[in-house]
């Protein structure tokens, strides 16, 4: 089965009719200046400011602006409410820059201030055209029982997240795990058992949200191509077991400016190897309608470098910054 | 096939009777033939302290939150106290110390923290030989109704301390 017939994704999963009547339904309700499009694509946050990538297909609501003109900006991102560390900036070599916060929703502008002659012609978005993915955009941060049917599945930096953050969730996690071991290894516990991440799944299907976050361990791979392939492969594994999960992919975080310039990782193309998987997970979120969660917006400086100081080794999470990092999924969600 | 069953269980069996009788015998506790381990009370979380202190770690050991440390290490419904440190992720390093129901439920821990041990060294074998060294040479130990894990660069430091400890408190 296709992954369109698989995954619960209304975009990828709607047959053409459905999206002919939905993109009608945008169409109307963009010229309602509703804040969010209904193109079958999951709502962002009423109040979202970010989200809207360049050189990406987005939907712009705010009227104010000329619809697929939304210049990319270096200006600093909508702060992950609670954080107190670290302050950067979005980094410059990676793709998925978000774009400032919507100062004025358009459902805040009172309709009788525009002359009818004056407003916008009424944006409609080709069905060709319409996009598929969300970078989860910054809103109000929300009870943790939005995690209670959630899924995480990473490396030891997840790990680290489950044992850290304060986030409880559910975790399929481990050190050492990569994109391609996660999906034959036995290492879900059950019980004094363990098992394989599609047998896991299999008997619990009651995931609802699945975060994936894998790449570290793999920047040694020779080919970039492989890498996505195994992700793409893992995103199928989950579509078939989980159809009706969201999933987001969550950026791949870099490492210090000295733990990638050492000499183990600088063999291994550093950061740079990084921003150029985290280029190509941004686009199979793009091909997948999957959701991509840009943690570079708070873990990196201006030059793509981890920014933390309190990681031991560079490349692990401390506690103050896996707060960091489940205060910001807090605020970067889908409804 | 009901041979091999049998057979299976059998060794369970003999197994589970090795740990009770060797492992975590009240009477003759490994290491504290002058204190009886079942009677003494100790405090998990000052004993877990204490290691942390007095043992080096090549990584910054975090406080980990008792039921997270329960699941990872699969001893729910074994302890009376429990008190974790663990690694951010650099290394393998840990502390755990368990203060159990009686001698049983300990042995049964020991069992899950040495399950959880020889899986993880694996684990390292291919990712990080040195820590699946440490893994491999951890202090695992099982007195009374106490459980001590600790996984360091030096072992012996990490058992000095664990005596001097239990050395103090019963004295």
């Amino acid at each position: 089965m296709s992954m369109s017939e698989n995954f619960g994704h209304p975009f990828t999963g709607m047959p053409s009719a459905g999206r002919r009547a939905c993109a009608a339904l945008a169409a109307f309700l963009l010229s309602l200046s509703v804040s969010s499009c209904a193109l079958g694509i999951r709502h962002k946050p009423a109040d979202s400011g970010t989200g809207d990538i360049p050189g990406s297909e987005t939907v712009h609501t705010d009227t104010s602006a000329a619809p697929d003109s939304q210049p990319d900006t270096s200006a600093p991102p909508v702060s992950s409410a609670g954080t107190e560390e670290p302050q950067t900036s979005p980094p410059v070599t990676s793709p998925p820059v978000t774009s400032p916060p919507v100062t004025s929703p358009p459902d805040t502008v009172p309709p009788d201030t525009v002359p009818p002659d004056t407003v916008p012609p009424e944006t409609t978005v080709p069905e060709s055209e319409a996009p598929h993915v969300v970078e989860v955009g910054a809103g109000t941060a929300v009870d943790d029982s939005y995690f209670s049917d959630a899924l995480f599945i990473g490396d030891s930096r997840t790990v680290g997240l489950s044992l850290y953050s304060g986030l409880k969730t559910n975790y399929y996690s481990e050190v050492g795990l990569n994109v391609s071991t996660v999906q034959t290894k036995a290492f879900v516990p059950s019980g004094d058992d363990k098992l394989t991440l599609a047998d896991a799944l299999d008997a619990n299907r009651s995931f609802k949200k699945v975060y994936i976050s894998f790449g570290i361990n793999e920047i040694g791979w020779n080919s970039t191509d492989s890498f996505i392939k195994s992700y793409t492969s893992l995103v199928e594994l989950i579509g078939e077991k989980l159809p009706d999960a969201d999933i987001f992919i969550q950026a791949i975080l870099p490492m210090t400016k000295s733990a990638a310039e050492s000499e183990r990782y600088s063999a291994m193309g550093g950061n740079r190897k990084i921003a150029e998987y985290n280029e190509r997970l941004y686009k199979l979120c793009e091909e997948k309608g999957l959701y991509y969660i840009n943690l570079s917006e708070i873990f990196a400086d201006e030059n793509g470098n981890l920014s933390i100081t309190d990681s031991g080794d560079g490349i692990h999470l401390g506690v103050a910054s896996s707060r960091a990092w489940a205060d910001y999924l807090r605020t970067h969600t889908v409804s | 096939m009901s041979f091999r069953v049998s057979r299976n269980r059998l060794l369970a069996a003999l197994f589970v009777s090795m740990l009770l009788l060797f492992a975590c015998s009240p009477e003759q506790p490994s290491g504290f033939s002058s204190v009886d381990m079942m009677q003494l009370s100790l405090d998990a979380p000052a004993l877990a302290q204490y290691m942390l202190d007095h043992v080096s770690f090549d990584d910054a050991l975090v406080g980990i939150d008792g039921d997270i440390a329960a699941k990872l290490y699969n001893v729910s419904g074994l302890y009376e106290s429990i008190s974790a440190y663990g690694s951010t992720g650099a290394t393998a390093e840990a502390i755990l110390v368990l203060r159990c129901t009686g001698a049983e439920a300990a042995a049964a821990a020991a069992a899950k923290v040495e399950k959880y041990r020889a899986e993880m060294a694996e684990v390292y074998a291919d990712y990080n030989v040195p820590e699946s060294g440490k893994l491999t040479k951890a202090l695992l130990a099982c007195d009374g109704k106490y459980v001590v894990f600790c996984v360091s660069p030096d072992t012996a430091a990490a058992e000095t301390a664990y005596h001097d400890f239990v050395v103090s408190a019963a004295g």
